[in-house]
């Protein structure tokens, strides 16, 4: 064929160039020696716990970023096309993604789709708390699952992490074994961060666990002499324990529940509604008059309601992520954890925790 | 009473404020029919706010540098403004705002989309924070007003008159340009810093309303500021004082008494101005007598609500079915009518739903359900398996030791299998004896050995040489001794009355 008579205008010749360069790449792909499970979740926390149940063996992304409201994701296209190339997609449920559920339609992916292999919802099987207790108007329009932020009890990690398990199963039984050595592992790194490794060597995990969740497991460690040898995070936040906190959203009952400390007052009485007048003076009383030195928060939330109560009490604004992947704080589930101990054993302690 | 001026003190003045400058601009605002452009410059604002933290200042770190860049955006959005007003108006101004309007807040959107804390701001510019104001912000927010309100008096005569008659204006000389522009940037810093303290929607009242009202009574300029200035006056005081006494957010009160303020001032007005008045006042209170009855009749139209349990408890949510729960545990007469779901919900109901289930049963000693709780005894999960047995234990039924014994063979928490021989004492059963020898002897937690050798000590009248901290072979012969009397004696084994296990009679 001659040059002259076919001239390839600049443009033509960049689509034939990219053409061939889709076509590299294709090949690129298919030439790859084994395929990773692509796995896609809503929040950061469930991207973390996929890493660690799947290893070497999955690649993993959080659709949400972690230092936005989970409640609140603008559904993107480049979502929808994360969640089409899904072969495992992983959300909280209990209804704190509502824009999941706008996704996955969008995605055209039928792998993923509601009660499909490909579909986890990690929150299934964990008792909520805030179930409301008696027949009234106002049941139900809240939570009608309960309180959804299930992951800030560590001990509902390890379920989350057990149900992730199940789902990468379902869709990659090869790699069977290794995913329950993960778990395994990682459920025993749990037990250790939350009790220290000697206790958990010594009773076991699921013991711990079953006496944690009952709230017994002061008591039934005092009852076997064993009151001394609690470690890990619980031993740390025992200077805190039953320090009274105010909070801004419903985020933290789990995480206050799990460590002891009691919730005297919530910032925000309705979510997404502005309090009024009386709350704010009622909070202002509460925490003078039970002494609150903390006001957690999460990153996200406007500063204005706590900065307003610090300055009127002398109180500490702790902002915290609640989600994991913000850098340098919360990489991992376990900093994330330990990050948000830290910030309130500071405030806690009188100090500053930004200063 | 002082509590409430303690209160409502700091927002009942940033109210005052916002009334004293926003009702004067205001009666420019509706001169000039451009009653959206505090939106528009307040949004294109915020989008100012947004590049500025887009290009990588701090709104915490550095208050002024964003402020600047909010103020910056105001100064373009007022040239746009000032230089899209045309003579002859082929496209309207209004249209033209509107559109200025949804581009910045589109563009905001966009801009915020991948900021770390994006939607939360934008919304919260919308809701305002009136409630959350104290003397610093005020003062600093009065500072602002003081100023824009200064350059207006100063130059009245022609701020006036290119909102009222731009054409006498122009007849005049002036340069209409020039002062739109240094109207509209005037009236974006005093917008700019009012939604910062009160948000968007109580802007666009304090400017809109009071001004319309006064429209709608006066003539001359004077006494319409006057009046917009005592309309905001009252109902920013009846709106905090609502707020306060009702327990209601601030703003969208103050909002919602500006509209039937606004109502009851055009039936007034309407009234007043009728040529007969009598039968004006009739139709008036007509209308509103048939308005509230409308409105009050809708609440035959609430919806009715279903207290049916069975039916809650059948497909319910979550929430509903722990309710119905809790509700026949505080009325023990209700039992009956969900009875019938009892067993279903054990075989697949939700976890939280089963356990409570359990532990209702438990309590009620519902034995009737002793084979459906017995399944529950070799559960996937182990708490599950922990209430079952504790429900077993409490109902205390000889049909149970089969089911314990099958569930203990099966069973891989040692702690579980100790509680299951526990169970099988109870029952008079000697055949928790064994299990507890197996927890000892390969029991992998050291405090599950020393459980099951607590219960052991606690059985057996037989005393065996096993000593916790003692020589291992030592232990493993104590071990073998026990096994080897369990074997042969098994037979004669018995349990007695005091839970003692020894050579039966």
């Amino acid at each position: 064929m001659q040059q002259h008579q076919i001239p390839l205008r600049p443009h033509s010749t960049a689509l034939v160039l990219a053409l061939l360069a889709l076509c590299v790449s294709a090949r690129a792909k298919a030439q790859e020696p084994a395929k990773k499970v692509t796995v896609v979740t809503t929040l950061g926390i469930l991207a973390d716990l996929a890493r660690e149940v799947g290893g070497d063996h999955v690649t993993v992304e959080a659709l949400a970023d972690p230092r936005q409201d989970p409640h609140f994701v603008q559904p993107r296209p480049t979502l929808m096309r994360k969640a089409h190339d899904a072969d495992l997609f992983v959300e909280l449920g209990l209804q704190l993604e509502l824009w999941a559920g706008k996704v996955i339609e969008g995605s055209g992916n039928p792998g993923i789709q509601s009660g499909q292999p490909g579909r986890v919802v990690a929150s299934l099987g964990i008792s909520t708390l805030e179930l409301p207790q008696q027949l009234s108007r106002d049941w139900g329009d809240v939570h009608p699952f309960g309180n959804p932020h299930v992951w800030l009890d560590p001990l509902n990690v390890k379920d989350m992490a057990a149900n992730i398990e199940a789902g990468l199963v379902r869709v990659d039984p090869a790699h069977k074994e290794a995913y329950e050595e993960h778990l395994k592992d990682f459920q025993r790194r749990i037990d250790d961060a939350l009790f220290g490794a000697a206790l958990v060597e010594e009773v076991g995990g699921k013991m711990l666990t079953r006496q944690a969740r009952r709230g017994q497991l002061a008591k039934w460690l005092e009852s076997k002499e064993l009151g001394d040898s609690l470690g890990g995070w619980l031993a740390r936040a025992k200077p805190i324990a039953g320090r009274p906190i105010v909070t801004y959203h419903k985020s933290w009952i789990y995480f206050t529940e799990r460590f002891g400390l009691t919730t005297v007052a919530e910032i925000e009485e309705k979510p997404g509604i502005p309090p009024s007048a009386r709350h704010r003076d009622a909070l202002v009383g509460t925490i003078r008059e039970k002494g609150v030195r903390t006001i957690l928060e999460g990153i996200f939330y406007d500063r204005s309601a706590g900065d307003y109560l610090a300055r009127e009490t002398g109180a500490h604004v702790v902002a915290v992520p609640i989600d994991v992947g913000v850098e340098s704080a919360a990489g991992s589930y376990f900093e994330l954890i330990d990050h948000i101990l830290n910030e309130l054993l500071a405030a806690e302690a009188g100090a500053d925790p930004e200063g | 009473m002082s509590a409430f001026l303690h209160s409502m003190a700091w927002p009942f003045a940033a109210c005052l404020l916002l009334a004293g400058i926003l009702v004067y601009l205001g009666i420019h605002v509706l001169s000039r029919k451009v009653i959206f452009v505090d939106l528009a410059l307040a949004q294109i604002a915020a989008l100012g706010s947004v590049w500025g933290v887009l290009l990588g200042w701090d709104l915490a770190g550095d208050p002024w540098v964003i402020k600047a860049f909010s103020l910056g955006f105001t100064v373009v959005g007022a040239a746009v403004f000032t230089m899209t007003r045309m003579r002859d108006e082929r496209v309207p101004h209004e249209a033209l705002i509107g559109i200025a309007y949804a581009v910045a807040l589109g563009t905001t959107i966009l801009a915020s989309a991948h900021l770390a804390h994006g939607a939360e701001e934008v919304s919260e510019l919308l809701a305002g924070s009136i409630l959350w104001v104290r003397g610093k912000t005020i003062v600093a927010t009065a500072v602002v007003f003081a100023g824009v309100g200064v350059f207006h008096w100063i130059f009245r005569r022609q701020f006036f008159l290119i909102s009222l008659d731009p054409e006498r204006a122009e007849a005049e000389n002036l340069s209409v340009r020039r002062w739109d522009f240094l109207f509209y940037v005037s009236l974006g810093f005093a917008v700019t810093s009012a939604v910062a303290i009160a948000g968007v929607l109580l802007v666009f009242s304090y400017l809109v309303i009071p001004a319309v009202v006064a429209m709608l009574f006066a003539e001359r300029i004077r006494s319409r500021l006057v009046v917009g200035w005592i309309v905001g006056t009252i109902v920013s005081a009846v709106g905090c004082s609502l707020s306060y006494f009702r327990d209601l957010p601030s703003g969208p009160t103050i909002v919602a008494c500006f509209g039937v303020f606004l109502v009851l001032a055009g039936l007034v007005s309407y009234v007043v101005r009728s040529p007969d008045r009598r039968g004006a006042l009739v139709r008036a209170v007509a209308g509103t007598a048939l308005l509230a009855l409308l409105f009050g009749g809708s609440s035959f139209l609430r919806k009715r609500e279903r207290h049916d349990l069975v039916h809650m408890l059948e497909a319910g949510s979550r929430s509903e079915q722990m309710l119905v729960l809790a509700e026949v545990e505080a009325d023990p007469g209700l039992w009956v009518r969900i009875e019938p779901l009892a067993a279903g919900i054990l075989e697949k109901g939700e976890m939280q739903l089963r356990m409570r289930l359990l532990d209702l049963i438990e309590t009620r000693r519902q034995s009737n359900l002793l084979d459906e709780v017995h399944a529950l005894l070799t559960d996937p999960d182990d708490g599950v398996r922990e209430r079952a047995l504790r429900c077993v234990r409490t109902l205390g039924s000889r049909r149970s030791i089969e089911p314990v014994l099958a569930a203990a063979a099966a069973e891989e928490d040692e702690y579980l299998v100790v509680e299951l021989a526990e169970a099988l004492l109870e029952l008079g059963d000697v055949r928790g004896v064994p299990l507890l020898i197996d927890v000892l002897a390969s029991g992998e937690a050291a405090q599950a050995r020393r459980d099951a050798l607590e219960h052991l000590g606690a059985h057996l009248t037989r005393d065996f040489d096993y000593r916790e901290d003692g020589d291992p072979q030592a232990n493993a012969r104590a071990i073998a001794d026990l096994r080897a009397w369990w074997n042969e004696h098994e037979e004669q084994l018995a349990v007695d009355a005091a839970g003692k296990v020894g050579l039966g009679s």
